[in-house]
């Protein structure tokens, strides 16, 4: 699912009586819930979909709706078979970045085919920008940490099923 | 730009390759092409006299019209967690070319923010470093933005950036490239522990309120120090953190 497919189901959801929807497509989660969400800290994983939290239709009546929040947007269960997939790791401590700036489109994401040598994302240290590149051949099974998110030396990034 | 002044006031020999033009969209971004095709060199140096699309952190813009925009090519032989501190030591030799090419004194905001003053001071000189691995060790594009000539910024930024012309230092372009450069030869490679005590001599932070963003938990303190791998110490409620990642951002 695309920004604006997304965009409109928010929309649509919005303007229904449905107070929560949950998608699973692809492997990924994605669950827009009307009203306040309860735990803060879900909003997390929706740091990819920057957008969404500026674009979100805006109450403009005297009744003012529920305001709608996208919850999360999950990959699915773990891969099962964890021995098959190669782990891409951090070799640094700092900030995950999957993107080359901030409106620009991710490196990679669930599902894609990458080459050796294929940037996957940048981490950031004291300003230094280091291109992480995938040192395998593979699909991206999983991404393990979120956009702007900090992580430690030797931290799994990516899971990478070798083709 | 006037090479032959720029080869004059050059004694550095660590840059074997410079690579002068009259407009390129981003000089780092020259350079990692570059380092695509595999035809960059260690030690090259890629000075623009107009940037169309200079950038700074995450691509956002950097007001280029009448600066000069740097990048120089290091190729180091350690691996991508070993190279951070040289972010520090670019501030560093930014700083002491432009004192060398001004006689003006420059202060280091954390980790390489070059600035006018110590106290109130607006940004002079900003640096940005990409990181790529390299045959077995990381190409590093180190990309220096210095605003020379500048008689007006965009309102954005007017409050916080200044150019050497604002500040009543007229210097040649050249010269400015040309001792930075020089400078650069100096620092660059130097383990930062060596430089630790020149770059505090030259700290407009330490001291001050700061706030780490972009960690696990988020730090507020004092800024305190720097260690001998160029980590900040902050001071907080729960004691002295050592900070090697994050936004880091000076309160009033």
């Amino acid at each position: 699912m695309d920004i604006e497919e997304l965009k409109k189901l928010v929309k649509l959801v919005e303007k229904s009586d449905i107070k929560e929807l949950e998608i699973d497509e692809d492997g990924r989660k994605i669950r827009i819930v009307k009203g306040a969400p309860e735990a803060a800290p879900m909003m997390m994983p929706m740091q990819y979909l920057p957008q969404m939290q500026h674009q979100a239709p805006q109450p403009t009546s005297a009744a003012r709706p529920a305001a709608l929040t996208v919850i999360g947007a999950e990959a699915a269960a773990e891969p099962e078979d964890d021995g098959k997939y190669h782990n891409v790791t951090s070799p640094m401590v700092g900030t995950f970045y999957r993107a080359s700036a901030e409106d620009a489109e991710p490196f990679t994401k669930e599902g894609d085919i990458v080459s050796k040598g294929q940037t996957l994302c940048i981490i950031e240290a004291m300003k230094l920008m280091n291109e992480i590149e995938s040192d395998i051949a593979g699909r991206v099974v999983k991404i393990l940490v979120e956009n702007g998110s900090p992580v430690e030396f030797g931290e799994t990034l990516f899971k990478i099923e070798p083709v | 730009m006037d090479e032959t002044l720029l080869v004059e006031h050059l004694r550095a020999a660590r840059w074997q390759e410079i690579i002068i033009l009259d407009e390129v969209e981003s000089t780092n971004g020259y350079a990692l092409q570059l380092l695509a095709e595999g035809t960059l060199r260690d030690g090259a140096v890629i000075i623009a006299d107009r940037q169309t699309a200079g950038r700074g952190r995450f691509k956002r813009p950097w007001f280029s019209d009448g600066g000069l925009a740097l990048t120089v090519a290091v190729m180091s032989g350690e691996p991508p967690h070993r190279v951070g501190p040289v972010t520090l030591n670019a501030g560093l030799a930014v700083a002491k070319g432009l004192k060398a090419a001004t006689g003006h004194d420059f202060y280091l905001k954390y980790p390489n923010d070059v600035m006018s003053e110590k106290e109130h001071g607006k940004k002079v000189a900003g640096i940005l470093v990409e990181a790529k691995p390299a045959q077995g060790g990381t190409a590093l594009i180190i990309g220096i933005g210095v605003n020379v000539e500048q008689e007006l910024f965009p309102d954005e930024i007017n409050s916080i950036a200044a150019s050497l012309h604002q500040l009543g230092l007229e210097a040649r372009r050249e010269v400015v490239a040309a001792e930075i450069l020089n400078a650069l030869e100096d620092d660059i490679e130097r383990p930062f522990c060596d430089l630790r005590e020149e770059w505090l001599n030259m700290d407009c932070t330490i001291g001050k309120a700061v706030r780490i963003k972009n960690l696990k938990v988020d730090v507020e303190g004092i800024a305190a120090g720097l260690d001998g791998d160029g980590a900040l110490l902050v001071e907080t409620a729960r004691g002295t953190e050592r900070i090697t990642a994050g936004d880091v951002i000076f309160g009033e």
